[in-house]
Formats: C-alpha cells, structure tokens, sequence
C-alpha cells in the first residue's frame, strides 16, 4: 500500500486515534459499485474492541454494494482551524484525519451483533435504556420500511493511518 | 470524558470509581480529603496557605489538621455516614509528599480498616523521584501533579521558591530542579501503573499560551488526563490583584488540548478538607466528629 508522502503529518500516537475513533459520532464510508463508481457517505459509527462497527436497513444501495465488494475505505476527521501566515500559499488547516481500510463483513452472529448495537446505544444514548438490548429483539425485529432485520457490518482494520496538523496557538484565524 | 479504552481492565474498573478521574463517577461516588500534610516544601504565587475560612472552597483551604490516628476516625465516620464514599485523597493543605511520614501512616491505618479502599495523592511533583517508588508499592494508583510550565523561565514567574534536600533555591534554578523532578516522576509513576492527572494553573499572561506544550510533553511521559483550571487570585497571594481567568478562555484551551489528551472538565477546585460529591462538599457537617476527637488533633494551622 502506498505510503504516506508528507511524512510531517503522520500521527502515530495510538492512544490519541483511538480516543478520537472512540469519542466521534461521524465517520465518510468510501465504497465502489460493479461499475467501479465510488460512493461516499457519512454515518453513525462505533470504535469497540479495535473495529469498526455500522448498522443500519438490511436493505439499499450500501448493502448491494457490500454485498459485491466488501473493501471500504473509513474516514473520521475534525477540522480545528485555519493557520495563518505571512504568504498566503502557506495558510494551513489543522486538523486530524484516520482513515481505516478493509472489508465491511456483515455480521452474523447474533450474540456479537446484538453486544454491537447495545454499546451502539451506550455511545449515542447513554443511560436512556434501563434493560440490556436482548438477542430477541436484535433477532425477531423487523423494519416497517423493508421487513427486513437490521444489518449490523464490521471492518476490521487492515490498514490504519492518521495525519494531523495540531493548532498552533498564536497563528489560528479569527474573524476581524 | 469517558475513560480512556487502553486503560488496563483492572485499572479502568477501579478508576470508574474515582469522581476525579471519571465523569461518569462523579455524580454517584464520593470522595475525602484528608488533612494530613500541613508542609508545602515550595512556593506559589497563586496561592496564600495563611488562609482559613470555612465558607471559601479553593486548593490548600482547610479548617482543620488531622494526625494519622484521627483521619483514620475520621474517615471510619465518613464512610458509615457516606456509604458511596470511594476514595481517600490526600491533597495538603501543603504537599502530601512534603509530609510522606504522615501519609504514608495514615493509608496504612485506613487500609487495615477497609481495604476496599482506593486512595490518591496531589502534588507539586518535588519529591517524586525520592518517594516514586513507595508509591507504587503501597498501591496508590491514581496521583495528580501540578504541572504550570515546562520551562524555568517561565517557571521563574509562578515559583517564588523550592525547599529541596535542606537547601533554600530560587527563580529560575528553583524552576528548573521542580520541573526535573516532575517530568522524571511523572514518567516513572505512568511507567509503573499509576494513573497520571495532571493539573495545570492557567494564568493569563504567565503561562497560558504555553499550556499546550505542557500538555503535549505530559502526555508524551505517559500521563492519563490534564486538568486545565483557572488561576483563582487568592487573598494574600503574589497573583491576588490579577483577574480570576474567564471560563470562556478555560474552555477554549480544553478544547485545544482534548485532541492530545484526556481532559477534565467537573473540577470543583475543592478544599484540602472536602468530603461528599465533588459538586456537593459536606466538609463543615463532619467538622464535629473531629471536635469528639479532641486529643487526637495535635496540629493547629501554620
């Protein structure tokens, strides 16, 4: 795979991606059809146990496109400013960005797909549900929109990589 | 904040437990203070240690000192009174390490009475290469240090002077040997299992812009979490005529901050004495217990 050429960029502080993959809500999936079209678009996601988890209809045009071709790329980033300088070809965005290639399995397993969407429902609402999401439900409910389960899809990172420019304190724009 | 996922399991249960180390425990767990270590072995400008008053709530205040044997009743009575009361901190009125004889005895009392028990320690960082090592075998897993700047010059602002293996020091040499010796303990405890915070004095044309160094150098010894807080001009101090930082600019350094690590945003600047919640200090309703324990308080205030 080809390397990362802006060698100044590269973060490779593992505590610090992991704590961003685990706090984001957002991440852009990259996927290609049977054509070779690419198609991108943001969804709810969630970091456990070094993987990505998404969920969502078992239905659509994602889950045509996985289904012919697992490879994605998942891209999750924040902006934190621009950086000032005297030429203007120097001004410069600070940010962080993790990209996380590999193959968005769906996930079958009932008891691992059902852990999966009770931390889903952890991190989006956290302390709403009184009960533990049980396999039952995850295993008997059907959605009114396609009568079809939920589709839950798991990558595992094969690649990880992340750049960053951190902000520097007394060069960040603001608005006169 | 969440605790952070590479937290060993062990370490991540207990700190779950800990309001100052989780945001999640401080609505539910509480905490003491116990005033044991009356000694600071350095000076701050923010801070005035003559200071006593029952209705002010700020770092080094406390309307009490207890001997080892009282915080132990002490802390019996807490805990009876208090059943969600998880950890025993010791931060001063001075430093704990400048006061470890004390310390020390006093986590092993209350350890013998409950050994459910977790403690922490909060500290200017001096004595850490001296007492690292204790810490670490008498199981205190969660210390804070205070860090305002990694460099001398700047350190020369905020330090008036380090009492230090019997010798007096001052400016920038007395700012160069306490921020040593904090680097090098912060490094040891985090690489010895200890949950590193660190705390960080904002202070408006002083150290502020340099707090992301501080940060980015904390973080790279192996500390856990940074606790950025605003200078609180203290009566009597060196700083007491420069303005409380604005929550706003806190915020905004957080912020800054949060990518590179961890950050603490429920800190209640709490007294040397508190006891309860961090957002519900019960301190002045224990006061009494210590009064039936009269013999036992053989320190008055400095």
């Amino acid at each position: 795979m080809e390397q990362i050429r802006y060698t100044q960029r590269i973060c490779d502080d593992r505590e610090k991606i992991d704590r961003f993959l685990t706090e984001k809500r957002v991440g852009a999936l990259g996927m290609y059809d049977q054509e070779g079209k690419p198609y991108v678009l943001p969804v709810n996601y969630l970091y456990w146990n070094g993987k990505i988890y998404i969920h969502g209809m078992g239905s659509g045009k994602k889950n045509k496109i996985l289904a012919m071709n697992p490879a994605v790329c998942f891209t999750v980033f924040e902006e934190f400013g621009t950086v000032t300088d005297a030429v203007p070809c120097k001004c410069d965005t600070s940010y962080l960005s993790v990209a996380v290639f590999g193959k968005a399995v769906l996930v079958q397993d009932l008891a691992e797909k059902t852990q999966a969407l009770g931390q889903f429902l952890e991190k989006f609402t956290p302390h709403l549900f009184k009960n533990p999401l049980s396999v039952q439900l995850v295993d008997k409910y059907r959605s009114s929109m396609d009568n079809n389960a939920v589709a839950v899809y798991r990558i595992d990172p094969e690649v990880l990589t992340a750049k960053e420019n951190p902000v520097n304190i007394g060069q960040m724009f603001r608005a006169q | 904040m969440n605790v952070s996922p590479v937290l060993p399991e062990e370490l991540a249960k207990i700190t779950a437990k800990h309001p100052c180390y989780s945001f999640e425990a401080h609505h539910q767990f509480a905490r003491m203070h116990l005033p044991v270590a009356p000694v600071c072995n350095i000076g701050c400008n923010y801070c005035n240690r003559k200071y006593d008053c029952p209705n002010e709530s700020r770092p080094g205040v406390t309307s009490e000192i207890l001997t080892p044997k009282a915080a132990r009743a002490k802390y019996i009575s807490v805990k009876r009174a208090l059943p969600n009361l998880t950890v025993v901190g010791i931060a001063g009125p001075g430093d704990a390490l400048a006061n470890w004889s004390r310390v020390k005895e006093s986590v092993a009392l209350i350890r013998a009475e409950a050994s459910e028990c977790m403690f922490c320690l909060s500290t200017n960082g001096l004595m850490l290469p001296r007492y690292g090592p204790e810490i670490v075998t008498l199981g205190i897993r969660h210390v804070t240090v205070t860090v305002n700047c990694i460099e001398p010059v700047i350190g020369a602002d905020i330090y008036q002077h380090i009492e230090y293996q019997g010798k007096r020091y001052a400016g920038e040499t007395a700012a160069e040997i306490l921020i040593g010796n904090q680097m090098a303990g912060i490094q040891y405890l985090a690489e010895n299992g200890v949950l590193v915070k660190i705390n960080i004095v904002m202070i408006p044309g002083i150290n502020a812009s340099h707090i992301p160094d501080v940060v980015k150098k904390v973080k790279k010894l192996g500390a856990f979490l940074t606790n950025i807080m605003p200078l609180i001009p203290a009566a009597g101090s060196a700083f007491e005529a420069l303005p409380r930082t604005n929550m706003r600019e806190v915020q905004a350094m957080r912020e800054i901050c949060r990518v590179d690590i961890a950050q603490m945003r429920h800190c209640q600047q709490c007294r040397a004495d508190a006891i309860g919640l961090l957002t519900e200090d019960l301190s002045c309703q224990f006061r009494e217990i210590t009064a039936e324990l009269q013999g036992t308080v053989v320190f008055s205030r400095p």
